[in-house]
């Protein structure tokens, strides 16, 4: 009776799968144990992470008679992913049109339509506005003033229909009116709201949002717009959709509008031809351009830009892995996707928050140069057993495949992974292919981390993980 | 611009002891011996009317309801907040001395535990008392807030330590050791400039 772990090294974990093989080579399966790679994938400093799982595997299982007999190691093909992200589009607000943010606690409900004017004139003897009046509250003002001085401004006539704060004393200010009106707080620079234009301010209750200024009609209602200008304020309706609350302001030229930003120029190199696609025409155009190149030898990125330097950084990390030149290092694939990341609007008056496009990338290298030798070496001197590689990735996963029942030739097999997804082959013949392609699980966790604007890598991970729909 | 108001001043009215609170949504003000009483301001000078005003203020704009009561028999800010945390409803207290130090406490913590403390009484003021306030109405909400942030200053020891320790001996001489927490009514007034 002899004991046999098998470890496969990934991008992401080390897994360790101990069997039992019989004097006729029947193999008994005893436990597998899971632990992080350690190092990039392919080199020395894997022999770590495989230590450590077939010292978990032997735990798990528990004592054992005999003693371990042999390693067996993947061919793994030394195959190092990159990730980079590139924002395409942002949106940017001129001339102070709106006030989309969130806060977290705005006062009162409602629409008011007025002129903007700063509080101080509401006070004693500097009336002058009339009509309906949106007042701006700076800072440095107490809630109880502004409460005791929009009251008496009520009280002598004067026709008060909202109030933009800059601290966070909406609900304060509210308890304390006589007269309820829809409050905005926490507008950071107040000071930018121009005065004397026709403004409008929209709460929502609790738990609902904004009807009125999220809808082009009407905003154009609000404002008494002709049909070309509505066309004009759709941007601004759009970037409020959600929202709890918005303050809206006709400025003559105010705007609110997205933008392209040039993210630089992936060269593609295959098939005796050099392809260029702008990274900012999406990921459609790129995976589309890809496929004229294919089979693909070498991808590069313009320099300067986002996509030369995270090309260039992938480059790098093989240089350091092999000991290769990067100029020998050739790209083999690259994988782009969509995706939406929330970005900070320019121009924007309390720091609103807009969901931009953006193209993720993972690019994948390979090179003729495995070290998995000198892996099995140093497992083989930490444990005391005897350390191999066992074979390649690929046919070991088309074999591992037969083992289940009802499976015969021909037989595709299909691994995602955490850096790339590999797929392999076996035809009737007994011929068996494999490819690695860029792009797997450490792609989808970047995604999730992004579109829910996530800074803790680990959450995004367990949101891959435990899914709460599936389609 | 500035505010067109004069000094605020704030006088606490004992209702009687204090209970056990029963609404989940209160927070429990617990202010010390001589606070609003003996002294009117912090170590900096604010005023005890401002640190109350500001902390019910946070404690309003997150749409919570709060309560005063004064601890009468200890000077230790951890047991003026803790006995706070186990009146309070939702469990939440804020407890404040006269100098102005602070804490954020709750029933179920041990006594010399915290939620937030803000040791350094001299960088307080009206701003951090009104954050304070907010937190412990989102902590008493269930919810997780970002703890206020707290200054440092390494010269406020050697700069403050002898006027606290005063401070406190005064605060110290206030206490009626065998009088239970009380109720307070906080009444607010305007004089003018």
């Amino acid at each position: 009776m002899r004991l046999v772990v098998g470890v496969d090294v990934g991008n992401t974990t080390t897994e360790a799968c101990l069997a039992r093989v019989g004097p006729e080579g029947a193999v008994t399966y005893l436990g597998t144990a899971l632990m992080r790679t350690t190092g990039v994938k392919g080199t020395p400093e894997n022999a770590d992470g495989a230590v450590a799982a077939v010292r978990a595997v032997l735990a798990r299982v528990g004592p054992l008679t005999d003693r371990l007999h042999a390693v067996l190691l993947n061919e793994a093909t030394p195959v190092i992913s990159g990730l980079a992200m590139e924002t395409i589009t942002e949106t940017i607000i001129t001339e102070s049109t709106m006030i989309g943010h969130n806060p977290a606690t705005p006062g009162g409900e409602g629409l008011g339509v007025g002129v903007t004017v700063p509080i101080g004139e509401l006070l004693g003897d500097r009336r002058g506005a009339e009509g309906s009046l949106i007042v701006i509250v700076p800072h440095g003002w107490d809630f109880d003033d502004v409460a005791a001085t929009l009251n008496a401004a009520v009280r002598d006539g004067v026709d008060v229909v909202a109030a933009v704060l800059a601290g966070d004393d909406a609900v304060l200010v509210t308890n304390r009116l006589e007269k309820p009106i829809p409050v905005v707080d926490e507008v950071a620079a107040v000071e930018k709201v121009p005065m004397g234009m026709l403004a409008a301010v929209e709460v929502a209750p609790p738990g609902r949002t904004i009807r009125t200024l999220s809808n082009s009609y009407g905003l154009a209602t609000v404002f008494a717009l002709d049909p070309a200008q509505t066309r004009q304020v759709s941007p601004v309706a759009r970037a409020l959709t959600g929202n709890r609350s918005a303050v809206v302001i006709r400025t003559p030229t105010g705007d609110v509008t997205d933008r392209l930003i040039p993210a630089g120029v992936l060269e593609l190199r295959g098939a005796g031809k050099t392809l260029r696609v702008e990274v900012d025409a999406g990921a459609d155009e790129i995976m589309a351009t890809l496929a004229r190149a294919q089979p693909l030898d070498d991808v590069h990125g313009e320099p300067g830009t986002h996509v030369g330097g995270m090309l260039a950084q992938v480059r790098d990390t093989m240089t350091d892995v092999t000991g290769q030149p990067a100029s020998e290092i050739a790209i083999r694939d690259v994988l782009a996707v969509d995706t939406i990341v929330p970005a900070e609007v320019r121009g924007g008056l309390a720091g609103e928050v807009a969901l931009e496009h953006a193209v993720a990338l993972a690019a994948m290298v390979s090179t003729d140069r495995s070290r998995m030798q000198a892996v099995a070496d140093r497992v083989a001197a930490q444990l005391g057993s005897s350390a191999g590689v066992g074979g390649v990735e690929g046919a070991m996963a088309v074999r591992g495949a037969l083992t289940t029942p009802g499976v015969d030739r021909p037989v595709a097999v299909i691994d995602l992974g955490g850096g790339s997804t590999d797929a392999a082959l076996l035809t009737a013949a007994g011929e068996t292919t494999a490819v690695h392609v860029a792009g797997a699980g450490e792609l989808v966790t970047k995604l999730i981390a992004s579109e829910l604007a996530l800074d803790d890598r680990e959450i995004a991970e367990s949101v891959k993980r435990h899914p709460l729909a599936k389609v | 611009m500035t505010t067109p108001a004069g000094e605020r001043t704030v006088s606490l009215r004992e209702t009687g002891p204090a209970r056990r609170g029963t609404r989940e949504d209160e927070v429990v003000i617990a202010v010390s011996p001589a606070f609003a009483g003996h002294f009117t301001k912090t170590i900096v000078d604010v005023p005890h009317a401002e640190v109350l005003r500001q902390l019910l203020a946070g404690i309003e704009e997150q749409g919570v309801t709060a309560r005063v009561i004064r601890v009468r028999d200890t000077a230790d800010l951890a047991a003026i907040a803790h006995l706070g945390a186990k009146l309070s409803g939702s469990g939440i207290a804020v407890g404040v001395l006269s100098r102005g130090t602070t804490m954020l406490h709750q029933k179920d913590l041990p006594r010399l535990s915290n939620l937030e403390l803000f040791p350094q009484s001299p960088l307080l003021d009206a701003e951090v008392f009104r954050k304070i306030g907010s937190n412990a109405a989102q902590y008493a909400k269930g919810e997780s807030p970002e703890p206020v942030p707290t200054r440092n200053d390494q010269m406020a020891r050697p700069r403050w330590q002898a006027k606290a320790a005063l401070l406190h001996l005064k605060e110290f001489e206030c206490i009626e050791a065998d009088r239970g927490p009380i109720e307070v009514e906080p009444a607010f007034e305007l004089s003018p400039a």
